[in-house]
């Protein structure tokens, strides 16, 4: 670790030095400081907004369902002991089919499809943006 | 007056005591405020830098985690508030200039200049003083009127601890130029 006593020694420069006064702010500057202390609004600690746990989040997320969706679909000797393709097909595949059905009738009636339309439109825009607009702290 | 240990003040602060920070800022202002005029050099802007860096320490003092001293965190922001308020760069390596030389040893300079009336010493040394850069008065400041490390200045200026002890010895030099340049010139005027 160097320390001052590692400079030559300066003995003489540090006394000479020391002599000489510091510059100092005008009167009263502490009142001044206490005032716009107390002015000022007390700072609350900045919470961290839910989007961007949720954007943290969201890779993972992403991940996990690719595995999932390589492990359920493989017929690979390796995930043998997992249901693979075969329960992919016999078991999910109909539930699934039943969902995009029931998104089928919905769509069926025009004012409801618009109404969907635009209201996902929507909420994926204000999704978009919250997650990935930086905000600016407060 | 006599101040007590900075952790003092703060644990008072924290604890609620807000005149207590009062006392920080009278022990803490003249260098503050030296530190950033020399980066401003202009006193009004300086005054008003100084002003809002203690009142950021302050609404910030929770998240001081005592890893340094108070000091050297407290003079680390000013000297950015005072970079950021200038635009000017931080602190860079500058190649060692040519100082005059001239026939006198430190010791000869220590003699001649410690024999005279401690006003003339003073008179001296400022004029030195004022012939140094702001950079380099800067130093000067936090070294020998602050009483900081070596790693202290490091911390505060963003310059590595090699560079710093290279810059003050370089400031060393050129202060006994300097004063001995001025006495030989006073010496020459009596002759």
């Amino acid at each position: 670790m160097i320390n001052k006593d590692d400079l030559t020694d300066d003995d003489f420069l540090r006394d000479l030095i020391r002599r000489s006064p510091l510059d100092s702010p005008s009167g009263g500057f502490t009142e001044r400081v206490m005032a716009q202390i107390a002015a000022s609004p007390e700072v609350s600690p900045v919470k961290k907004p839910f989007y961007l746990y949720l954007k943290a989040v969201v890779p993972y997320l992403l991940l996990a369902m690719i595995l999932f969706t390589v492990i359920a679909t493989s017929d690979l000797p390796l995930f043998r002991w997992l249901p693979g393709r075969q329960y992919l097909t016999e078991n999910l595949l109909p539930y699934i089919q039943s969902i995009f059905g029931m998104f089928k009738s919905a769509f069926s009636s025009k004012a409801v499809s618009w109404a969907l339309l635009v209201s996902f439109s929507a909420g994926a825009l204000y999704l978009v943006d919250k997650l990935f607009t930086r905000r600016g702290a407060v | 007056m006599k101040y007590l240990d900075d952790n003092h003040y703060i644990d008072r602060v924290l604890n609620g005591d807000t005149v207590a920070y009062a006392m920080l800022v009278a022990k803490h202002k003249n260098l503050v405020f030296s530190i950033i005029l020399k980066i401003l050099n202009s006193r009004e802007d300086a005054e008003e830098v100084a002003q809002d860096c203690f009142v950021k320490v302050y609404q910030s003092l929770s998240t001081f985690e005592r890893k340094s001293k108070f000091s050297t965190w407290l003079y680390r922001i000013a000297y950015n508030a005072a970079i950021s308020k200038t635009r000017k760069k931080k602190m860079e390596f500058a190649p060692m200039d040519d100082y005059v030389m001239n026939n006198y040893t430190e010791e000869d300079v220590s003699k001649g200049i410690g024999d005279l009336d401690p006003d003339e010493q003073k008179r001296l040394i400022d004029r030195a003083m004022a012939r140094l850069s702001d950079d380099d008065n800067l130093l000067i400041t936090l070294f020998y009127k602050a009483e900081n490390s070596i790693e202290d200045i490091s911390n505060i200026t963003g310059l590595s601890a090699s560079n710093v002890k290279v810059r003050l010895h370089r400031i060393r030099k050129k202060l006994h130029a300097e004063l001995a340049g001025m006495m030989e010139r006073a010496l020459n005027a009596m002759n």
